[in-house]
């Protein structure tokens, strides 16, 4: 195996290609990204289903049409929305260890992939459930179980945490591929090694108007990629059954369905917008080029013990890494 | 699953002359602008056309009845003629390009590799309304709306795309065609080396030390994107190879990565090439070697650095624009 002949191929990329190289990967990939994304996403679209769920079930029993219904529907959509939004980075964690693999290796598999998301389970869980907010959320949606209407809950809790949200990621866009794939510690009383929060600022500050633009713009078209998305399933619900209306199917099934899908897609964009950051900012491209070349001309690679700028890519076991 | 090639948006053709190419597609987040690009300029036309048959009818009403039912059925040809067959003209008479494909750099060409035909171009364009279904109505948001069809989701399109090996959209499979990217293929630029340290160390690197055509192409990569590197990241990245290159060239430890990485890509692609000796200035009879680590300053000192900014540029970076073309070959 020599480091510059990746599966997939190394180079900086625009935006568009971003999204188009994320439909190559899926077009390779179906069934296993599929498999790996729901492996990761069932345990969060069932604790929804318990939080959420018993909104439209209780006033389907008492008709859809009146307005206080309308209000109690516009209530599901928001917090399902918000909640897929923020547990999407949690359920993703195989898919990412999975496509860090899949850039070196042409078979990666995905028990390892778990393996290593079981390993790391109370790091990512902290990070990227507690303090990205997915958690607190589905607890507040928890204590409102059961619970009449109310403004301040139902509209302004949810878009309050939706900005905080929105902040946090747009300025730490990566942050999950760093837990996972670059495995920096949080904290260490050694001054010159790499932690998780200087990592992040390394990478993430000097092009911070890229990053948090390109990650604004992706969101948008995610959403309009949705809303087609949902249109569609409906539509073809319409078409194959006859019914068209905005019953339990749509709200419990269609609805979930299209946001996690395009979750998912967010998944994999991420991931390669993650890597074109690296190339960009930090050469890994040229890294990987230089550190082949060592090994062929060499036989080993040169260990670089302290004082790494920016740690390599630990796909799998025989690569090491910081 | 396995595949020889990296995984890419690129796709090799050989065309009917046998020719290989490998062009690089167009997704449909590629080719979205464009056609946002191309659906705005076919509205400004049917606007232009509307003005102009209001303005033709309103000249001409005191003489026929032209005006009413008659420019309206002219205005509703426009549309539909302007809507059906834009793409289709464009493409067959302006080699496969749009207005928007044009100004996003990309065109379609047959799967071969041949420029498009009318008739593809008519196919791939007569189907544009099915990639983009489902399409919503504008019924959906108020019922007092016409049910008009107007807003597409073009998931079927998307999906297709996503299903096809050449990114092809259902109107591309039945014209056998493909989106590529129009772009000259892309060639390292030559690096101009401006620091008289480089061309005095690698005059020390041993004459039997052979560059292989990747450690060429290594080096050519390194060259180009070292300026976009902060100085700690390039010494990081350039120590992976230079540190075990120190001992075998028996230089000083002190000596820095980055500097010898550059000097090797000096050595490869511009020394020969120099009709003249460098002018080391200042730099003249220091030595990078260990063994004569007893002498006063090297290249790794402040103050010889400081000089050697104030050397002029050494080489004529026009004479190698060949040679590292033909290592990122």
């Amino acid at each position: 195996m020599q480091l510059d002949q990746t599966h997939v191929a190394i180079r900086v990329r625009t935006l568009s290609e971003i999204g188009d190289l994320a439909l190559v990967l899926l077009h390779r990939y179906p069934t296993l990204l599929l498999k790996g994304f729901v492996m990761g996403a069932a345990p969060w679209a069932i604790a929804n289903a318990l939080l959420l769920y018993w909104i439209p079930i209780t006033e389907y029993q008492y008709g859809m049409d009146d307005p206080e219904a309308r209000w109690q529907i516009v209530r599901y959509l928001i917090w399902m929305a918000l909640l897929v939004f923020l547990q999407t980075p949690a359920a993703g964690v195989v898919t990412t260890i999975y496509l860090g693999q899949a850039v070196f290796e042409s078979k990666p598999s995905w028990k390892s992939a778990a393996s290593s998301a079981r390993q790391m389970f109370g790091r990512w869980i902290r990070l990227l459930g507690f303090r990205r907010l997915a958690i607190p959320a589905m607890i507040i949606a928890g204590i409102r179980l059961f619970q009449p209407w109310n403004t301040t809950y139902d509209v302004t809790v949810p878009l309050a945490i939706l900005f905080v949200a929105i902040v946090i990621r747009a300025n730490r866009p990566f942050l999950p591929e760093m837990i996972l794939l670059e495995r920096c510690p949080e904290r260490s009383k050694n001054s010159n090694e790499m932690t998780l929060r200087k990592r992040a600022k390394a990478l993430h500050r000097p092009s911070g108007s890229d990053v948090g633009s390109r990650w604004v713009i992706t969101a948008a078209t995610l959403c309009i990629l949705f809303a087609g998305l949902f249109y569609s399933l409906v539509w073809f619900r319409g078409i194959a059954t006859g019914y068209w209306n905005f019953g339990l199917v749509t709200l419990l099934g269609l609805y979930p369905v299209a946001l996690w899908t395009v979750g998912g897609l967010s998944v994999v964009v991420r991931m390669i917008a993650y890597l074109d950051t690296r190339i960009r900012l930090e050469g890994w491209d040229v890294e990987l080029a230089v550190r082949a070349e060592a090994i062929r001309q060499f036989g080993e690679e040169v260990e670089i013990v302290s004082g790494s700028v920016a740690p390599a890519l630990p796909v799998s076991g025989n690569r090491g890494g910081v | 699953m396995a595949a020889a090639a990296p995984l890419d948006t690129t796709i090799g053709v050989i065309t009917p002359e046998n020719i290989a190419f490998e062009y690089q597609l167009a997704g449909p987040f590629r080719r979205l602008p464009a056609y946002l690009i191309d659906f705005a300029v076919r509205w400004f036309v049917v606007i232009a056309v509307w003005l102009a048959l209001a303005i033709a009818g309103g000249l001409m009403s005191f003489l026929s009845s032209f005006s009413g039912p008659l420019s309206q059925a002219f205005f509703m040809i426009g549309i539909f003629a302007i809507n059906w067959f834009y793409g289709t003209i464009f493409e067959a008479y302006f080699n496969g390009r749009t207005i928007g494909k044009w100004m996003c750099g990309i065109r379609v060409i047959q799967v071969d590799g041949r420029p498009i035909t009318p008739r593809s171009a008519l196919l791939r364009n007569l189907l544009r309304v099915a990639d983009l279904a489902p399409a919503a109505s504008l019924s959906m948001f108020d019922p007092e709306l016409p049910p008009q069809l107007v807003i597409p989701s073009g998931i079927v399109g998307l999906v297709t795309m996503m299903m096809t090996q050449r990114m092809q959209r259902m109107g591309d499979l039945a014209a056998g065609t493909m989106v590529i990217v129009d772009e000259r293929k892309w060639q390292l630029p030559v690096a101009k080396v401006d620091d008289a340290r480089v061309p005095a160390l690698a005059s020390f690197i041993p004459g039997d030390y052979l560059i292989t055509r990747k450690m060429a192409r290594t080096l050519a990569t390194y060259a180009e994107r070292r300026h976009f590197m902060t100085p700690p990241r390039r010494r990081e990245v350039a120590r992976k190879l230079t540190d075990p290159l120190i001992e075998r060239f028996e230089f000083r430890k002190d000596i820095d990565p980055d500097l010898l990485l550059y000097s090797l890509y000096y050595k490869t692609f511009l020394a020969d090439s120099a009709t003249e000796s460098p002018d080391l200035g200042p730099l003249s009879g220091y030595s990078p070697l260990a063994k004569d680590a007893d002498k006063v300053g090297g290249l790794a000192d402040e103050t010889i650095r400081e000089m050697a900014q104030s050397v002029p540029v050494v080489t004529d970076p026009a004479a190698t624009v060949e040679t590292v073309s033909e290592a990122k070959e």
